[in-house]
């Protein structure tokens, strides 16, 4: 952490009568990361990528949200919290949740679509005395995002990041889902980001893709009907991509459960889907992606989370 | 020659630095009691510290440093096995700590206090901020008897936006290391203090145990770094109780012997050496 940020330390001279006024020297902003920020965590270690898609409102912050919040409370998921360089930007996404925001309702901060996409980092150690610490950052995108991938070069160009993801996970909204009249169009949704990235070709062969049906305490509310078309759900996405997604998972889970619907499981299903998400499979522990086709010095150098874009889209809005 | 040691103190507004040093003052000065570091003579300016441990002396509260009143202080100690040294302690305002994390910069004055480290100690107050979950506090409202349910619901009045200075102190705290570990890239000792320990000692844990049920992010912070960041946590009650509360002030001041209001607890080890977290930061066991 330290080395990473002292590159970018520079003292800086305050307002014009320097000779009263102090010099400063810079600290990192604390806030979510950008593509620049990010992408110096990634340089200085292997940093395993996890990246949230799903449609509006499927609880894609949320999630991310609720991982720090389970960390605010002590060790979660065999994890020690060994530090963030966007300690700020947690603290805003979890801020309509907390009693400090003056809301009445627990909430999120949703994810804007025109936003550059923002990256929050979390160093982790195991809680075994000897365990390693290991650097991970999260990222929460909207699915229109995958859609308008699939329509159009130029927006593909924008989730090339993507391709370097450890793991991807799709969300699909348990409280669409229980809902007889909504819950087709979620099922929908979600195969519709996992086809737009598989037909632009972003996903690396080594990536875990796993589905995963939120707000589990609704569904289980709503009875047996949504529980069955659940289970249905899985087999159609074990029919549909099981054959072009070979690390195809599923899982449940409630990050932000209704009071007393299911906090034990609930807590344990994040706990063991963080564990999940930030364990590198065995054939690429050693180096990433071993055994997939090097990338040429094109796709690398375009690879890094696709910088360029970023860059493109903020210097012309 | 004596040797130079320097030591930083971090905190908040109000966490309890310059009493820790008014105290710390009173008892070195008044050598009466056994403590590991003792003071070889005195020297220099004394203004300020004899200033700060008057209103100690007096149960009165010791005025906060503001970011125009910042002072080096220097001791001259010694003790077995430390032999004779000069300890030089910038009494910093917790205002600036504050700045940093608003305004994420450092003034260069402060960072030379930071790269000359020799140890760090890092104090809280009791009273932490924290950074409770609506859920939690529905949860907790339904316990309450009918009268006082409501806190959440109809007390509330709106929305507050979001600023750094609403984060809880837990993350604070982290955040502040974070700034010294980016600063300095070696491995620091660090003695975090929670202070005006009387007013939570009744819970009769020790300080350790207080951080990690209080403060759990910064008790992991802590110890997922212990490859940077070799830490102990003291207890220390430097006033000796609540002098805001007359009762309690009064009874302070009709004590026999003043350094009788200070308490340090390590562990289980509850003395009234004040220097213990000193000593400890500086090689001690």
């Amino acid at each position: 952490m330290a080395d990473a940020v002292a590159t970018d330390a520079k003292v800086e001279g305050v307002e014009a009568d320097e000779d009263v006024e102090p010099e400063f020297i810079e600290l990192f902003s604390g806030a979510a990361l950008g593509a620049n920020d990010a992408e110096v965590i990634t340089l200085r270690s292997r940093t395993h990528l996890v990246v949230f898609a799903g449609a509006e409102g499927s609880g894609k912050t949320t999630v991310l949200a609720s991982i720090y919040e389970r960390l605010n409370q002590g060790p979660f998921a065999g994890f020690k919290f060994a530090g963030s360089r966007s300690l700020l930007g947690f603290e805003e996404i979890c801020h309509l949740n907390r009693l400090a925001s003056g809301g009445v309702q627990p909430d999120t901060q949703r994810t804007r679509l025109t936003e550059e996409t923002k990256y929050y980092h979390l160093a982790l150690r195991g809680v075994e005395p000897v365990a390693a610490r290991r650097d991970v950052l999260l990222s929460a995108m909207s699915g229109e995002l995958f859609r308008m991938a699939k329509d159009s070069q130029e927006d593909a160009e924008r989730l090339t990041f993507l391709r370097r993801a450890d793991t991807i996970v799709v969300l699909v909204d348990g409280e669409r889902l229980a809902n007889t009249a909504q819950r087709t169009s979620a099922q929908a949704d979600a195969a519709d980001i996992l086809e737009s990235l598989l037909d632009a070709n972003m996903l690396s062969p080594s990536c875990q893709v796993e589905i995963v049906f939120s707000k589990l305490d609704r569904i289980t509310a709503a009875g047996q009907t949504a529980l069955d078309f659940l289970g249905k759900t899985k087999e159609k996405f074990e029919g549909k991509f099981r054959a072009r997604v070979p690390r195809l998972s599923f899982r449940s889970i409630a990050a932000r459960p209704v009071p007393s619907s299911v906090p034990e499981s609930s807590e344990a299903g994040l706990a063991e889907a963080l564990a999940s998400w930030t364990t590198l499979p065995p054939s690429a522990s050693h180096d990433e992606q071993q055994g997939a086709p090097a990338p040429s010095r094109e796709e690398r150098e375009f690879s890094k989370f696709g910088w360029r874009h970023f860059e493109r889209f903020r210097s012309n809005p | 020659m004596s040797n130079p040691a320097n030591l930083l103190f971090i905190g908040l507004p109000g966490s309890g630095k310059t009493t820790f040093l008014a105290a710390l003052w009173h008892v070195l000065s008044d050598r009466s009691s056994a403590t590991t570091l003792k003071l070889t003579k005195l020297s220099g300016d004394r203004t300020y510290l004899n200033q700060i441990t008057k209103e100690w002396r007096e149960c009165s509260q010791v005025p906060r440093t503001n970011l125009q009143s910042e002072q080096i202080v220097v001791l001259h100690l010694d003790g077995d096995g430390f032999g004779s040294f000069d300890l030089s302690i910038p009494d910093l305002a917790g205002e600036a700590f504050k700045q940093q994390l608003t305004d994420r910069r450092i003034s260069c004055h402060h960072d030379a206090f930071v790269q000359a480290a020799t140890g760090v100690m890092l104090f809280l107050h009791p009273d932490v901020q924290k950074g409770t979950q609506l859920t939690v506090a529905r949860q907790l409202e339904e316990t309450l008897p009918g009268g006082q349910k409501g806190a959440t619901s109809a007390a509330s009045t709106g929305q507050n936006a979001w600023s750094p200075e609403l984060i809880p102190h837990q993350a604070k705290l982290v955040e502040l290391l974070q700034f010294l570990l980016e600063r300095t890239q070696r491995k620091l000792r660090v003695a975090v203090v929670v202070s005006a320990w009387d007013l939570v000692e009744s819970l009769g844990m020790p300080p350790n145990a207080f951080i990690s049920r209080e403060l759990p992010l910064l008790q992991q912070f802590l110890e997922a770094n212990d490859d940077l960041l070799e830490h102990a946590v003291f207890g220390v009650s430097a006033q000796g109780g609540d002098i805001t509360v007359e009762s309690e002030k009064q009874s302070l001041l009709e004590l026999d012997d003043a350094l009788k209001r200070i308490k340090v607890r390590q562990d289980h080890d509850t003395g009234q050496d004040i220097t213990r977290p000193i000593a400890w930061l500086l090689g001690g066991a």
